[in-house]
Protein backbone atom coordinates (compact mmCIF):
# COMPACT_ATOMS: atom_id res chain seq x y z
CA UNK A 1 0.00 0.00 0.00
CA UNK A 2 1.11 3.52 -0.80
CA UNK A 3 0.22 4.89 2.70
CA UNK A 4 2.50 2.46 4.51
CA UNK A 5 5.46 3.25 2.34
CA UNK A 6 8.59 3.87 4.42
CA UNK A 7 10.67 6.94 3.59
CA UNK A 8 13.61 6.11 1.44
CA UNK A 9 17.12 6.03 2.87
CA UNK A 10 18.03 9.11 0.82
CA UNK A 11 15.29 11.19 2.40
CA UNK A 12 16.28 10.06 5.87
CA UNK A 13 19.88 11.04 5.24
CA UNK A 14 18.73 14.40 3.89
CA UNK A 15 16.52 15.09 6.92
CA UNK A 16 19.31 14.09 9.26
CA UNK A 17 21.74 16.31 7.42
CA UNK A 18 19.39 19.31 7.57
CA UNK A 19 18.84 18.74 11.27
CA UNK A 20 22.58 18.60 11.77
CA UNK A 21 23.10 21.79 9.81
CA UNK A 22 20.52 23.62 11.91
CA UNK A 23 21.75 22.16 15.17
CA UNK A 24 25.34 22.97 14.34
CA UNK A 25 24.69 26.64 14.81
CA UNK A 26 21.51 26.68 16.82
CA UNK A 27 20.20 30.22 16.81
CA UNK A 28 16.90 31.92 16.13
CA UNK A 29 15.83 32.18 12.50
CA UNK A 30 15.49 35.99 12.55
CA UNK A 31 18.31 38.27 13.72
CA UNK A 32 18.12 38.63 17.51
CA UNK A 33 19.28 41.70 19.40
CA UNK A 34 22.77 40.25 19.67
CA UNK A 35 23.26 40.07 15.93
CA UNK A 36 21.35 43.28 15.30
CA UNK A 37 23.79 44.97 17.65
CA UNK A 38 26.76 43.56 15.77
CA UNK A 39 25.29 44.81 12.50
CA UNK A 40 24.74 48.26 14.01
CA UNK A 41 28.30 48.33 15.36
CA UNK A 42 29.72 47.31 12.00
CA UNK A 43 27.77 50.22 10.56
CA UNK A 44 29.35 52.51 13.21
CA UNK A 45 26.02 53.00 15.00
CA UNK A 46 27.41 52.16 18.42
CA UNK A 47 24.72 53.76 20.57
CA UNK A 48 22.11 51.67 18.78
CA UNK A 49 24.33 48.62 19.21
CA UNK A 50 24.43 49.23 22.95
CA UNK A 51 20.63 49.32 23.10
CA UNK A 52 20.43 45.99 21.24
CA UNK A 53 22.98 44.35 23.50
CA UNK A 54 21.26 45.66 26.61
CA UNK A 55 18.10 44.00 25.29
CA UNK A 56 20.07 40.82 24.71
CA UNK A 57 21.32 40.87 28.31
CA UNK A 58 17.80 41.54 29.58
CA UNK A 59 16.52 38.53 27.62
CA UNK A 60 19.40 36.27 28.55
CA UNK A 61 21.53 37.48 31.45
CA UNK A 62 23.74 34.42 30.97
CA UNK A 63 24.79 35.51 27.47
CA UNK A 64 28.55 35.93 27.63
CA UNK A 65 28.50 37.28 24.08
CA UNK A 66 26.12 40.10 24.97
CA UNK A 67 28.24 41.09 27.97
CA UNK A 68 31.40 40.94 25.85
CA UNK A 69 29.89 43.12 23.16
CA UNK A 70 28.62 45.64 25.69
CA UNK A 71 32.12 45.76 27.17
CA UNK A 72 33.58 46.57 23.76
CA UNK A 73 31.03 49.34 23.24
CA UNK A 74 31.74 50.83 26.67
CA UNK A 75 35.46 50.68 26.00
CA UNK A 76 34.96 52.56 22.76
CA UNK A 77 32.96 55.16 24.66
CA UNK A 78 35.80 55.55 27.17
CA UNK A 79 33.61 54.21 30.00
CA UNK A 80 36.36 51.96 31.29
CA UNK A 81 34.75 51.06 34.63
CA UNK A 82 31.59 49.76 32.93
CA UNK A 83 33.68 48.00 30.29
CA UNK A 84 35.66 46.21 32.99
CA UNK A 85 32.49 45.06 34.74
CA UNK A 86 31.01 43.70 31.50
CA UNK A 87 34.21 41.90 30.48
CA UNK A 88 34.39 40.28 33.90
CA UNK A 89 30.75 39.18 33.66
CA UNK A 90 31.43 37.70 30.21
CA UNK A 91 34.48 35.85 31.50
CA UNK A 92 32.59 34.47 34.49
CA UNK A 93 29.96 33.09 32.12
CA UNK A 94 32.38 31.71 29.53
CA UNK A 95 35.89 31.63 30.98
CA UNK A 96 37.41 29.62 28.15
CA UNK A 97 36.16 31.78 25.29
CA UNK A 98 39.34 32.91 23.48
CA UNK A 99 37.78 36.05 22.00
CA UNK A 100 36.57 37.29 25.38
CA UNK A 101 39.92 36.47 26.96
CA UNK A 102 41.82 38.33 24.23
CA UNK A 103 39.53 41.34 24.48
CA UNK A 104 39.90 41.47 28.24
CA UNK A 105 43.68 41.06 28.07
CA UNK A 106 43.98 43.98 25.64
CA UNK A 107 41.60 46.07 27.74
CA UNK A 108 43.52 45.40 30.94
CA UNK A 109 46.85 46.20 29.31
CA UNK A 110 45.48 49.49 28.14
CA UNK A 111 43.95 50.44 31.46
CA UNK A 112 47.08 49.47 33.38
CA UNK A 113 49.29 51.50 31.05
CA UNK A 114 47.22 54.60 31.59
CA UNK A 115 46.25 54.26 35.21
CA UNK A 116 46.09 57.88 36.14
CA UNK A 117 46.12 59.93 39.22
CA UNK A 118 43.09 61.52 40.76
CA UNK A 119 43.27 65.25 41.43
CA UNK B 1 25.20 5.80 -2.92
CA UNK B 2 26.46 8.69 -4.98
CA UNK B 3 23.22 10.61 -4.22
CA UNK B 4 23.65 10.13 -0.48
CA UNK B 5 27.22 11.41 -0.64
CA UNK B 6 26.06 14.49 -2.52
CA UNK B 7 23.34 15.16 0.05
CA UNK B 8 25.78 14.82 2.92
CA UNK B 9 28.22 17.15 1.21
CA UNK B 10 25.46 19.72 0.67
CA UNK B 11 24.43 19.44 4.31
CA UNK B 12 28.02 19.89 5.40
CA UNK B 13 28.34 23.02 3.28
CA UNK B 14 25.07 24.31 4.73
CA UNK B 15 26.35 23.69 8.24
CA UNK B 16 29.59 25.55 7.48
CA UNK B 17 27.62 28.45 6.01
CA UNK B 18 25.30 28.53 9.02
CA UNK B 19 28.22 28.57 11.40
CA UNK B 20 30.11 31.19 9.41
CA UNK B 21 27.25 33.63 9.83
CA UNK B 22 27.62 33.38 13.60
CA UNK B 23 31.39 33.55 13.71
CA UNK B 24 33.04 36.32 15.75
CA UNK B 25 33.56 39.68 14.08
CA UNK B 26 36.72 41.71 14.50
CA UNK B 27 36.17 45.45 14.68
CA UNK B 28 38.67 48.30 14.67
CA UNK B 29 37.86 50.83 17.36
CA UNK B 30 39.06 54.29 18.08
CA UNK B 31 39.39 54.06 21.84
CA UNK B 32 40.04 57.18 23.90
CA UNK B 33 43.53 56.90 25.30
CA UNK B 34 44.44 57.24 28.85
CA UNK B 35 45.69 60.50 30.19
CA UNK B 36 47.84 60.96 33.30
CA UNK B 37 44.55 61.26 35.15
CA UNK B 38 42.02 58.62 35.96
CA UNK B 39 39.12 58.74 33.48
CA UNK B 40 36.42 61.13 34.59
CA UNK B 41 38.47 62.44 37.48
CA UNK B 42 39.08 65.93 36.09
CA UNK B 43 36.02 68.06 36.67
CA UNK B 44 37.46 71.52 36.05
CA UNK B 45 40.63 72.98 34.60
CA UNK B 46 41.49 76.49 35.69
CA UNK B 47 44.14 78.06 33.50
CA UNK B 48 46.44 80.66 35.01
CA UNK B 49 48.70 83.23 33.43
CA UNK B 50 52.07 81.58 33.01
CA UNK B 51 54.98 83.16 34.80
CA UNK B 52 57.11 84.87 32.16
CA UNK B 53 60.80 84.23 32.75
CA UNK B 54 62.00 86.43 29.91
CA UNK B 55 59.53 89.32 29.57
CA UNK B 56 59.48 91.02 26.18
CA UNK B 57 58.83 94.74 25.80
CA UNK B 58 56.04 94.31 23.28
CA UNK B 59 54.42 90.96 24.06
CA UNK B 60 53.06 89.25 27.18
CA UNK B 61 53.97 85.63 26.51
CA UNK B 62 52.63 84.19 29.77
CA UNK B 63 49.26 85.85 29.47
CA UNK B 64 48.97 84.95 25.76
CA UNK B 65 49.65 81.28 26.51
CA UNK B 66 47.03 81.28 29.26
CA UNK B 67 44.47 82.86 26.92
CA UNK B 68 45.17 80.32 24.18
CA UNK B 69 45.06 77.35 26.52
CA UNK B 70 41.79 78.46 28.06
CA UNK B 71 40.09 78.96 24.70
CA UNK B 72 41.37 75.78 23.10
CA UNK B 73 41.01 73.49 26.10
CA UNK B 74 37.37 74.49 26.32
CA UNK B 75 36.97 72.88 22.89
CA UNK B 76 39.51 70.07 23.18
CA UNK B 77 38.31 68.90 26.58
CA UNK B 78 34.62 69.10 25.75
CA UNK B 79 32.90 66.05 27.15
CA UNK B 80 35.94 65.10 29.20
CA UNK B 81 36.18 68.04 31.56
CA UNK B 82 33.16 69.79 32.98
CA UNK B 83 34.54 73.30 33.08
CA UNK B 84 37.51 75.17 31.72
CA UNK B 85 38.00 78.62 33.16
CA UNK B 86 40.53 81.22 34.08
CA UNK B 87 42.18 81.49 37.44
CA UNK B 88 43.78 84.81 38.21
CA UNK B 89 46.47 83.69 40.57
CA UNK B 90 49.56 85.49 39.30
CA UNK B 91 51.08 85.62 42.73
CA UNK B 92 51.66 81.88 42.78
CA UNK B 93 51.98 81.22 39.06
CA UNK B 94 55.13 79.30 38.36
CA UNK B 95 55.95 78.77 42.01
CA UNK B 96 56.39 75.30 43.36
CA UNK B 97 54.52 76.06 46.53
CA UNK B 98 51.83 73.50 47.43
CA UNK B 99 50.51 75.55 50.34
CA UNK B 100 49.99 78.61 48.11
CA UNK B 101 48.21 76.55 45.47
CA UNK B 102 46.08 74.81 48.05
CA UNK B 103 45.02 78.19 49.41
CA UNK B 104 44.23 79.36 45.87
CA UNK B 105 42.11 76.27 45.31
CA UNK B 106 40.03 76.64 48.44
CA UNK B 107 36.33 76.31 47.71
CA UNK B 108 36.83 74.72 44.31
CA UNK B 109 34.93 71.55 43.43
CA UNK B 110 36.65 68.17 43.86
CA UNK B 111 38.58 67.21 40.75
CA UNK B 112 39.60 70.79 39.98
CA UNK B 113 43.13 71.42 38.77
CA UNK B 114 45.18 74.48 37.95
CA UNK B 115 47.15 74.59 34.73
CA UNK B 116 50.15 76.74 35.47
CA UNK B 117 53.87 77.04 34.96
CA UNK B 118 56.59 79.17 33.48
CA UNK B 119 57.23 80.31 29.95
CA UNK B 120 59.87 82.12 27.97
CA UNK B 121 60.12 83.34 24.41
CA UNK B 122 63.60 84.43 23.41
CA UNK B 123 65.36 85.30 20.17
CA UNK B 124 68.95 85.45 18.97
CA UNK B 125 70.60 86.26 15.69
CA UNK B 126 72.55 83.52 13.93
CA UNK B 127 74.95 83.94 11.03
CA UNK B 128 75.18 81.23 8.43
CA UNK B 129 76.69 80.74 5.00
CA UNK B 130 74.18 81.52 2.32
CA UNK B 131 73.58 78.19 0.67
CA UNK B 132 71.49 79.73 -2.03
CA UNK B 133 74.66 81.11 -3.64
CA UNK B 134 76.57 78.94 -6.17
CA UNK B 135 78.89 76.48 -4.46
CA UNK B 136 82.49 77.02 -5.58
CA UNK B 137 83.92 74.42 -3.28
CA UNK B 138 84.52 74.18 0.46
CA UNK B 139 87.55 76.49 0.44
CA UNK B 140 85.97 79.38 -1.33
CA UNK B 141 83.96 80.72 1.55
CA UNK B 142 85.33 84.22 1.10
CA UNK B 143 83.24 84.79 -1.95
CA UNK B 144 80.05 83.59 -0.30
CA UNK B 145 77.78 85.80 1.67
CA UNK B 146 76.68 85.22 5.21
CA UNK B 147 73.00 85.42 5.96
CA UNK B 148 71.45 86.34 9.25
CA UNK B 149 68.61 84.39 10.78
CA UNK B 150 66.64 85.02 13.87
CA UNK B 151 66.11 81.95 16.01
CA UNK B 152 63.09 82.09 18.28
CA UNK B 153 63.00 79.67 21.19
CA UNK B 154 59.83 78.97 23.10
CA UNK B 155 60.12 77.10 26.39
CA UNK B 156 57.23 76.19 28.61
CA UNK B 157 57.27 74.30 31.86
CA UNK B 158 53.67 73.19 32.33
CA UNK B 159 52.27 71.88 35.58
CA UNK B 160 48.89 70.48 36.47
CA UNK B 161 48.28 71.22 40.12
CA UNK B 162 45.59 69.76 42.32
CA UNK B 163 43.35 72.47 43.75
CA UNK B 164 42.62 70.19 46.70
CA UNK B 165 46.18 69.47 47.79
CA UNK B 166 48.35 71.97 45.93
CA UNK B 167 50.54 69.12 44.68
CA UNK B 168 51.81 69.03 41.10
CA UNK B 169 50.13 65.99 39.52
CA UNK B 170 51.83 66.34 36.17
CA UNK B 171 54.78 68.28 34.89
CA UNK B 172 56.38 68.50 31.50
CA UNK B 173 58.83 70.84 29.84
CA UNK B 174 58.38 71.76 26.20
CA UNK B 175 61.00 73.39 24.02
CA UNK B 176 60.39 74.52 20.47
CA UNK B 177 62.64 76.49 18.13
CA UNK B 178 62.36 78.00 14.71
CA UNK B 179 64.59 80.11 12.51
CA UNK B 180 63.21 83.04 10.58
CA UNK B 181 65.03 84.79 7.78
CA UNK B 182 62.94 87.88 8.34
CA UNK B 183 64.77 89.44 11.25
CA UNK B 184 61.93 91.75 12.09
CA UNK B 185 59.38 88.96 12.48
CA UNK B 186 57.34 90.05 15.51
CA UNK B 187 57.42 88.02 18.71
CA UNK B 188 53.69 87.44 18.49
CA UNK B 189 54.07 85.68 15.15
CA UNK B 190 56.77 83.37 16.46
CA UNK B 191 54.74 82.73 19.59
CA UNK B 192 51.70 81.58 17.63
CA UNK B 193 53.74 79.21 15.49
CA UNK B 194 55.80 77.74 18.29
CA UNK B 195 53.10 77.57 20.93
CA UNK B 196 50.86 75.68 18.52
CA UNK B 197 53.31 72.79 18.57
CA UNK B 198 53.45 72.89 22.35
CA UNK B 199 49.68 73.02 22.70
CA UNK B 200 49.14 70.05 20.44
CA UNK B 201 51.55 67.96 22.48
CA UNK B 202 50.09 69.21 25.74
CA UNK B 203 46.50 68.34 24.84
CA UNK B 204 47.55 64.86 23.81
CA UNK B 205 49.41 64.42 27.07
CA UNK B 206 46.64 65.84 29.24
CA UNK B 207 43.55 64.46 27.61
CA UNK B 208 44.99 61.40 25.97
CA UNK B 209 44.91 60.60 22.29
CA UNK B 210 42.61 58.05 20.79
CA UNK B 211 44.21 54.99 19.30
CA UNK B 212 42.99 52.27 16.99
CA UNK B 213 42.57 48.86 18.58
CA UNK B 214 40.99 45.62 17.49
CA UNK B 215 38.29 43.92 19.53
CA UNK B 216 36.10 40.93 18.79
CA UNK B 217 32.32 41.01 18.83
CA UNK B 218 30.43 37.78 19.34
CA UNK B 219 27.25 36.75 17.58
CA UNK B 220 26.32 33.70 19.63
Amino acid sequence: MAGSKRPSGGILVFLLAVALALAACARPLGPGPLEAGVAAAQDDRWEEAVRFWEQAVARDPASAAAHNNLAVAFEKRGAFDEAGREYEAALRLDPSNPAIRDNYRAFKARVEAGRGRRP
Amino acid sequence: MRTRAAILLAALLAAVAACASTSPVDVRLSIPASSPFAPGSLTAILVTDFHDQAPLPDFETGRALGDQLEAELARAAKGQVGRVGRARVPAVAGRDDPAAWKAAGEGEAPGTVFLAGTVSLTARILKAVDKTQPDDGPFDLAGRALVSKRRWTFAADVRVISAATGEALYQRTFLEERDYIELDKPAEFAFHELSERVRTKLYQALLGTASLETRTLLRR
